[in-house]
């Protein structure tokens, strides 16, 4: 079932309406994943935070809906590519976004959260259009400034 | 399954069916479902059901539906023969409540694959979606949901939520089973005009889209749009052809449909409404309400993986759909009942469904079929 240019636009608006509305992280991204989830009809999505030592890169999961998605196979199939592009030192904020499919036709989407980390969505039974998907890099923007602002709270209050 | 049917709704009748089913020792666990028209009380029910030694739930609905026929006064009751996890959710309007944390409570193991539940909510609580949202979370896709909204036509706030502490109201109750399912929803509706924002709401209630009076818009832009003139109808007749849909990326509209029209222009649906969203307008033929039925029956056998042989159909159809087929709504009935398998299933207010693919929704005005292996 094809989205009109005119429903897509709205959903990218109620996206983006959802990003930002606390100063909390988990609050924050349970609002604005469950949204992002809801309006994209997706199975599955987590949040990856950045993290560098001694020059090694990795991701951290910070969130992810649902609480427990192990069992999903698209989501172990991106959970591989991303700790092997970590751990492997290559840049992998330059392959994003990258997307593929586990044998249940399930799509996962690896996308930049510039400055902060990875978004990983999945959806069950039919993929994301290439076109939606460069239309999401604006929204991806606005959640990594709204992680960025939340973990500057944090560390101010802490 | 074993199935019981009273076409009177009498209390000694269902105290007779109870009795039935309990004494066949296969039967782990009961599916309960009445019409509102028995009038059954918790003074009448509740000392039947606490007296009953496996565990039940369910709700009381405006109508019944078994094999090809409707029920508007009786009680059907399913004996499941494999034992279902039972769990009530008390407070279902509650806004402090974490359903997250209620659910994973009381859902404490962590393997829930090839499951199925049941939820059967009452369709008058404040936060059905929240609650929804808190499955979503906790179980996200692994688990194949299934079930509708519990009530009365009459709107009034009742107990209509079955379990074996007896009948309770603004709850909902949670019930999962090992058996594997199928699950398809359809509702044939189509877009005739729109968007409009959602600009003023206050849970279940739309005050205003495009910043107008939610129904002078509604009128409005189904009298400029469509080849209905609803100037001389009234809000039920409106209801009758029209409804409002909310976007999803690459699946049917969630429908959203009002039931009361406020002194205030003011729009009240069953599930909550949220500020920002976006509805269009949509409507259906007789035809299309119809073939939403084979759909979503079609669908339910497509996801089903299951044995052929142990099959029951249980169906969550609303009571709407059953007003505006009027005389028509045994050919919906027909397209889901397969003579070989016993179909049961509610005209309910509000239907819940997840094949494992979309997320989980409260829909309105929308067929949900499930084929269960019990």
């Amino acid at each position: 079932m094809q989205a009109t240019e005119a429903e897509r636009v709205q959903i990218l608006y109620e996206m983006a309406m959802s990003i930002g509305d606390s100063l909390e992280l988990k609050p924050m991204l349970k609002n604005s994943l469950s949204t992002m989830l809801r309006k994209l009809s997706c199975s599955l999505g987590a949040i990856f935070a950045r993290c560098e030592s001694n020059g090694v890169v990795s991701f951290e999961k910070v969130f992810n809906i649902p609480r427990n998605p192990v069992k999903n196979t698209a989501y172990q199939k991106a959970l591989k590519i991303i700790s092997a592009k970590g751990s492997s030192g290559s840049d992998l904020s330059g392959a994003l976004p990258i997307s593929g499919v586990d044998e249940n036709d399930n799509y996962f989407y690896i996308m930049d959260l510039p400055d902060y980390g990875l978004l990983l969505i999945v959806r069950n039974g039919s993929e994301i259009s290439s076109r939606f998907m460069r239309s999401l890099r604006p929204i991806n923007n606005k959640l990594a400034q709204a992680c960025l602002r939340c973990q500057e709270c944090n560390c101010q209050s802490v | 399954m074993n199935i019981k049917i009273d076409k009177q709704g009498s209390i000694d009748n269902f105290k007779q069916m109870v009795s039935e089913l309990a004494n066949d020792s296969n039967v782990k666990g009961m599916l309960i479902l009445c019409c509102d028209n028995n009038g059954f009380t918790p003074e009448l029910l509740d000392p039947v059901l606490k007296d009953i030694s496996v565990p039940v739930f369910g709700g009381i609905f405006p109508g019944l539906i078994h094999n090809n026929e409707v029920i508007e006064q009786g009680t059907v009751i399913g004996g499941f023969f494999t034992e279902p996890n039972v769990q009530l959710i008390s407070s279902l309007s509650d806004e402090s409540t974490d359903f997250d944390d209620v659910i994973d409570e009381k859902f404490p193991q962590s393997d829930v694959a090839e499951q199925t539940m049941f939820v059967i909510v009452d369709s008058m609580a404040n936060k059905i979606n929240t609650l929804l949202e808190s499955l979503f979370n906790i179980f996200g896709l692994e688990i194949r949901y299934l079930g509708g909204g519990a009530g009365s036509l009459s709107m009034q706030k009742k107990p209509c939520i079955i379990t074996n502490a007896g009948l309770s109201q603004d709850s909902a109750v949670l019930a999962m089973l090992k058996s594997h399912s199928g699950v398809g929803v359809s509702h044939g509706m189509e877009p005739v005009c729109g968007p409009y924002k959602i600009t003023e709401a206050k849970n279940k209630t739309v005050y205003s889209l495009n910043w107008e009076p939610a129904y002078s818009l509604y009128q409005k832009e189904i009298k400029d749009h469509s080849e209905i003139d609803p100037t001389d109808m009234d809000f039920f007749g409106i209801n009758r052809h029209f409804a409002l849909g909310i976007n999803r990326l690459g699946s049917e509209k969630i429908i959203r449909e009002p039931i009361v029209l406020g002194e205030d222009n003011s729009l009240y649906f069953l599930p909550e409404m949220r500020e920002g969203e976006f509805m269009s307008i949509l409507s259906a033929t007789g035809e299309s309400t119809i073939e939403a039925a084979k759909k979503a029956y079609q669908q339910a056998q497509d996801d089903y993986k299951g044995s052929r042989e142990k099959q029951t159909t249980v169906c969550f159809d609303c009571i709407s759909r059953y007003n505006i087929l009027s005389e028509r709504y045994g050919e919906a009935i027909d397209q889901i009942h397969d003579q070989a398998k016993e179909l049961i299933g509610t005209l309910s207010m509000g239907e819940i469904a997840n094949n494992g693919k979309d997320y989980i929704d409260y829909y309105n005005r929308t067929c949900v079929v499930g084929v269960l292996e019990d």
